[in-house]
């Protein structure tokens, strides 16, 4: 494909609050920590964390702006914003593309939950935009088609 | 020869208790006791007493209940039931006669000497956990989903077996057996000891099968959420029966536990419930269906436009009802939500009546479309696009087409060519912005639609024409060409191939112009879209790709691409 998703991923780390160091099991804040792998200082985007903001889409159908150790619920529970959902979605995508020649599923999984997301978060900017690059790799990971 | 393994089945009603059992006892085994979860609402029948005929009623109400929807597509769709049993003969052990067994007259008194039913509010409810303990030093095969809860692996003696339909270690989760199809290209099952952690224990039995395909009967393809049904209720229930039966339970002498082999936890991805999408594509290729099996074998509505005739010449608060009336009788949804359609805009035209005469002349041409139009599909007395200016609902929303696109904003002030403009309503609502629209389409009766509708409006930029795309010709070269849905049909109607037709979309075109593309829905593109994606961009540079959520179930999911033409299109175009 020829639209400039780099482009998008900038764009959309924009929006968010800088990168913030985080001990290791420490509280986590969700848009510094997506700004982060978005401006490529995490390059590996750590699969332990991304799985975990899986299961915070899948299972608990919700992001959060914040999570405690262990990625428990923080009291009270802050929604994360939609600018911070889209930014989440593009790291979820950068990241699957970076795994689609796996095979394991994983790039899949990950393009399952930013669907997801996008569906919690309908008002996320650049969400058809999001919604197709997501389409894209799934199609790609399915075998059907170039990204 | 029946034998009895020391085994308790915990049936948790549904297709996976009634497998396992119809399967062992097909394979002569037998287990030695059943309990029979009797849960929730139907649990709450028993009262303070509990008493064994109560629930003995209550787990026949949680019968019709739990295997609503294995009943109800035995009863209503035989052909997809029979298209699943065709294709599992040869994958596992007599599909038809198991699945004959699993729902006709199935009574779990008849699997087992001691049969208890057991009511329960949930895994943790005291009932269970006692009547657990009583199978001390008995293997406990588990028939639910989900993970149990911590008191459940605390029942001293225990050892409980579950059998999953993805291959372990390599897919664990939910929804395993569509992301096996995704992710291996094949259906896995394994058999494990039941361990704390999802799908975590040992390994008792593994098999991955040839992959799997299911093909549908032509121009009867169910919804997915109807495919869905039918995988749980038949697939996947008779994948992990023959495992159990075959690879664990039939070797087993009975003597001594039942030993795995450790998992490497380490490997593998757990998996959750798939999106909508994912699971479309999943599905797709479960149940091949070619789209242009889909159309021709459609019944023919029931109701006709001509009906409808006298209801326009004088306007009737009568009219309402037989809309009504007639939605009903419909079997096709999309009939059905059209007819409604009509009802709803008639409710407008009785406060609106100055469009009395356009809707008559309207109502006049969908007449002669029904009765002279034979392709399927633009001839069966229903306006497929809206138009909020005309009063018209229709099975899209060109309102939020347009708003979601931005059209307008795109073609401000330019030229436009709209190719197969349906009822033309999209090019009339964009005329107002652009410099000039041409919109030409194949049924003379939408272009007479178009052109009703434009004298209405008053309207003057728009040329509408009768011409298909093969036959369309002119000097004239527009900013930009709008191709929505139709770079080909399932109606066999258009004779070119798609290198054909974007090389044409790209003579079209003037320097620097656009094509603003729109594609076909993914359930009946879905697989080739990346094809016709490759051919596209031999012609153009695809500066916008986006998958916009908004009006009826017919918009969703469909691509929206803004493309530049290229100076030339590159080796490979028609």
């Amino acid at each position: 494909m020829t639209v400039d998703r780099t482009e998008l991923c900038r764009e959309l780390s924009a929006n968010l609050p800088d990168a913030a160091v985080r001990g290791i099991d420490g509280p986590v804040v969700v848009g510094p920590l997506v700004r982060a792998w978005l401006d490529g200082h995490d390059a590996a985007l750590a699969r332990d964390e991304l799985d975990a903001l899986c299961r915070q889409i899948d299972v608990r159908k919700r992001v959060s702006a914040e999570y405690g150790p262990g990625w428990k619920a923080v009291d009270p529970e802050v929604a994360a914003p939609p600018a911070v959902v889209a930014a989440l979605v593009a790291a979820l995508l950068l990241a699957a593309q970076r795994a689609v020649a796996s095979g394991d599923g994983w790039a899949l999984k990950l393009v399952n939950s930013a669907l997801k997301a996008l569906d919690l978060a309908p008002d996320a900017p650049r969400g058809p935009a999001l919604r197709a690059w997501a389409v894209d790799l799934l199609d790609a990971t399915a075998g059907w088609g170039p990204t | 020869m029946t034998r009895e393994l020391p085994l308790t089945v915990l049936a948790w009603e549904g297709p996976q208790a009634r497998a396992y059992l119809v399967r062992m006892r097909r394979a002569g085994l037998r287990p030695r006791r059943i309990l029979h979860l009797v849960r929730g609402r139907f649990a709450a029948l028993g009262g303070a007493g509990d008493l064994e005929p109560i629930r003995r009623v209550a787990a026949r109400l949680q019968d019709r209940s739990h295997n609503y929807h294995p009943y109800a597509i035995r009863k209503r769709s035989p052909a997809l039931v029979g298209a699943i049993t065709r294709a599992l003969e040869g994958v596992v052990d007599e599909p038809a006669g198991t699945i004959r067994e699993m729902y006709d007259d199935f009574f779990f008194d008849a699997y087992a000497e001691r049969v208890e039913r057991v009511s329960m509010a949930s895994f943790r409810d005291p009932r269970v956990l006692t009547a657990l303990a009583a199978s001390s030093g008995e293997a406990v095969l588990f028939t639910g989903g989900g993970v149990l809860p911590a008191p459940v692996f605390e029942v001293p003696g225990i050892t409980l077996l579950h059998v999953h339909t993805g291959l372990l270690p390599h897919v664990r989760g939910a929804d395993v057996l569509l992301w096996s199809l995704l992710v291996r290209g094949r259906p896995g099952v394994s058999a494990f000891v039941m361990a704390r952690g999802l799908d975590e224990g040992d390994i008792l039995a593994t098999r991955e099968h040839e992959p799997l395909a299911i093909p549908l009967p032509p121009g009867d393809r169910p919804d997915d959420e109807l495919l869905y049904r039918a995988l749980f209720s038949f697939v996947d229930p008779l994948l992990r029966a023959d495992l159990l039966v075959h690879d664990v339970l039939a070797p087993w002498d009975g003597q001594g536990d039942l030993r795995g082999r450790t998992q490497d936890l380490a490997i593998g991805t757990t998996f959750h419930f798939m999106h909508p999408m994912v699971r479309q594509r999943a599905l797709g290729a479960l149940f091949p269906s070619t789209p242009s099996e889909v159309p021709p074998t459609a019944a023919r509505p029931r109701s006709s436009p001509g009906a409808y005739r006298r209801y326009y010449e004088k306007l009737s608060v009568v009219a309402p009802l037989r809309f009504a009336y007639d939605a009903l009788r419909e079997d096709l949804s999309r009939r059905t939500l059209s007819i409604r359609n009509r009802q709803r805009d008639y409710g407008g035209l009785l406060k609106q009546a100055d469009r009395r005469a356009l809707h008559r002349d309207l109502n006049e041409q969908l007449v002669l479309q029904a009765e002279r139009w034979s392709a399927y599909d633009y001839g069966e007395g229903y306006f497929y696009q809206s138009s909020d200016e005309l009063g018209i609902t229709g099975l899209r929303d060109t309102s939020a087409r347009i708003a979601a696109f931005r059209l307008r904003q795109l073609v401000e002030g330019r030229s436009v060519l709209e190719i197969g403009a349906n009822s033309g309503f999209l090019s009339l609502a964009i005329a107002p912005s652009a410099r000039r629209v041409v919109a030409f389409e194949l049924n003379p009766y939408l272009v007479e639609i178009a052109r009703l509708g434009a004298r209405y409006l008053g309207i003057d930029n728009v040329d509408l024409l009768v011409s298909s795309f093969e036959d369309f010709e002119t000097d004239e070269r527009f900013d930009d060409v709008l191709s929505f849905a139709n770079h080909h049909t399932y109606d066999g109607n258009t004779h070119q191939s798609l290198e054909e037709y974007f090389t044409h979309c790209h003579r079209l075109l003037r320097p620097g112009g656009r094509l603003i593309f729109e594609s076909h829905p993914p359930v009946l593109e879905g697989a080739a879209f990346g094809r016709t994606l490759e051919i596209i961009e031999r012609s153009f540079e695809v500066t916008t790709s986006e998958i916009h959520e908004y009006g009826t179930f017919l918009d969703r999911d469909r691509r929206f691409l803004v493309c530049e033409r290229r100076e030339e299109p590159a080796a490979g175009s028609a």
